[in-house]
């Protein structure tokens, strides 16, 4: 394998032929992590639903569903139980990824 | 970019459910077949659906195997991320030219295990669940995808390189090009499918805006087992639906979206959601505003008259308006028709429009064929043979000729693939009539004739 043939070497030889990655990608890929970490310090406590996790982190609704949707995609965060018109979701023991 | 030449009998654009059948019909009649997909992962629309009517049988049950049939068949050369750029006629044949676009994973190396995925830092909207759940930059496109291959959706990496880190067997490859295919092709059948009305083409519905309005599809991946939330839920805020009301014709049979056709499918995916609604969600209101329900297929009135039994609230309206309300429910003005035509308002909590089809690509930019004023194919000969084109040796099948159900979708496929057959003669290395073979003339056979022929002995049932 040569230097030019390195994974490594033709990412970056991607990246300066796409040009550098757009703020607006930057800035969501920031956002998201922020609200996960909102997430899991809220759900700290115990399971809650997407409303009591939005008034604890001051964060919309919908943006916290979202997440929560993609965190329970990907293992981080389980369905608990419900709470009348609404789904309490926990986090999982040890986040596998 | 890198170049590459082929030879194939019959090539199939689209691998939807109708573009499946078609590829298969014909690779089992011992043609050479390229299906060709746009889409990461084979299946169309269909794999996307939760269940089918009137059966109610499950529509990934239905569709897994033939996609499966499709990839592993001897006969058949699946390409999936590929464009169709040109189609040309050549002589008696077509010379088509494809763009296999970079999935930046090797194909041949992924083994599908996601850990490039779980990897992956960014997580962006998934479109094939409507926007409602996420995927990763790097991702396998869904779980029942053939192939079951990732990609890296290279306008959202940030270049961190943890996929390539975490892949088992070095797959990753951000030194893919596109590669230009020239496909030497004997027939061509267009199965580009559908795509349906946008939902914000009705401003006064609030599509796109009220996050509580949402499409038919949508719905689909709601009520399917592996949908985004795994249960019915409404996207602001999470909240299990109790008052859920359907609008019909909300993107069809109006002049003034330029889709005046009624889509023939509206009705009937309709009333089969309210009845697996009231399935997931058994103490809610289910309401259906509609101006003529069109049950028109075998057992399709049956299955209709079954839902009003259940207790799904039909109710003869037209929605002139939907208004937001600050926690997210819905205010619906609504002419009762059936009643005195007096306008009420109506309130619910989720609102479905049950939007319509058109088409799913412009085939005239890629072929020479004739379209409708609805960008639909265009038979010239629409009640005789609905699969013709305008082009010797081009076929069409499926909602690329205009709105139809899943049954006529297959049906019509079919009847393409036995139109090609017909067009390219039999076979290469199609086994010869054995001879000791004796001609019969099945004209010349009355049902219920004995018949004996050579040793062989049977019997025609009418």
């Amino acid at each position: 394998m040569t230097a030019v043939d390195k994974p490594r070497n033709k990412m970056l030889e991607l990246k300066e032929r796409r040009g550098p990655v757009s703020s607006a990608l930057l800035e969501s890929v920031r956002q998201n992590n922020a609200v996960k970490s909102a997430i899991k310090k809220s759900l700290a406590g115990g399971a809650m639903t997407v409303p009591e996790i939005a008034e604890a982190s001051g964060m919309p609704t919908k943006t916290i569903l979202w997440t929560v949707t993609a965190m329970r995609k990907y293992g981080s965060v389980v369905e608990d139980s419900t709470d009348g018109s609404y789904v309490r979701y926990a986090l999982v023991a040890k986040d596998p990824r | 970019m890198i170049e590459q030449r082929i030879d194939i009998d019959a090539l199939v654009v689209g691998a939807g459910i109708a573009g499946l059948q078609s590829a298969l019909d014909l690779a089992d009649r011992g043609y050479s077949v390229l299906l060709v997909e746009r889409e990461a992962s084979i299946g169309g629309k269909m794999i996307a659906l939760s269940k089918v009517f009137p059966t109610m049988d499950c529509a990934s049950c239905i569709t897994t195997p033939r996609m499966s049939s499709a990839a592993h068949h001897d006969n058949i050369t699946t390409w999936t991320y590929t464009d169709v750029d040109s189609i040309t006629p050549d002589g008696a044949a077509f010379t088509a030219k494809l763009t296999r676009k970079a999935r930046y994973v090797d194909e041949d190396l992924c083994i599908g295990c996601r850990l490039c995925e779980y990897a992956c830092p960014v997580e962006l909207p998934h479109e094939f669940e409507g926007n409602m759940g996420a995927r990763r930059a790097a991702y396998i496109p869904f779980g029942t995808a053939i192939p079951q291959k990732a990609l890296i959706d290279i306008d959202g990496c940030v270049y961190c390189g943890k996929c390539e880190k975490a892949c088992p067997t070095d797959a990753i490859d951000f030194g893919q090009k596109p590669v230009s295919v020239t496909v030497h092709a004997r027939s061509v059948v267009i199965a580009t499918g559908f795509e349906t009305t946008p939902l914000d083409a009705k401003k006064e519905y609030q599509g796109g805006v009220a996050a509580n309005v949402i499409s038919a599809l949508d719905m689909e991946r709601l009520l399917s087992p592996n949908g985004p939330y795994g249960r019915v839920l409404r996207p602001s805020d999470g909240k299990i639906p109790d008052n859920v009301a359907y609008v019909q014709c909300a993107g069809s049979r109006d002049e003034t979206l330029g889709v005046p056709y009624c889509s023939r499918v509206c009705c009937m995916y309709a009333i089969k959601q309210t009845m697996l609604l009231s399935g997931s969600l058994p103490l809610a209101d289910i309401t259906v505003y509609y101006m003529d329900i069109r049950a028109f297929g075998k057992g399709y009135e049956q299955f209709y008259q079954t839902a009003r039994s259940m207790g799904i609230n039909f109710v003869k309206a037209k929605v002139a308006r939907i208004e937001e309300e600050p926690n997210g429910d819905l205010k619906l003005r609504v002419e009762i028709i059936e009643e005195d035509g007096r306008v009420s308002e109506m309130a619910h909590d989720l609102v479905v429009l049950s939007v319509g089809l058109k088409p799913g690509d412009d085939p005239r930019r890629f072929i020479g064929v004739d379209l409708d004023q609805y960008g639909f194919v265009a038979s010239p000969e629409p009640k005789l043979d609905a699969t013709l084109t305008s082009m010797p040796g081009v076929a069409a099948a499926g909602t690329a000729i205009g709105p139809k159900d899943i049954v006529d979708s297959i049906m019509e496929a079919s009847a393409a693939a036995t139109k090609v057959a017909t067009y390219l003669g039999p076979p290469p290395n199609s086994p010869q009539p054995a001879d000791d073979g004796v001609q019969i003339d099945i004209r010349e056979i009355e049902a219920g004739d004995a018949l004996a022929v050579a040793g062989h002995s049977e019997v025609l049932r009418g």
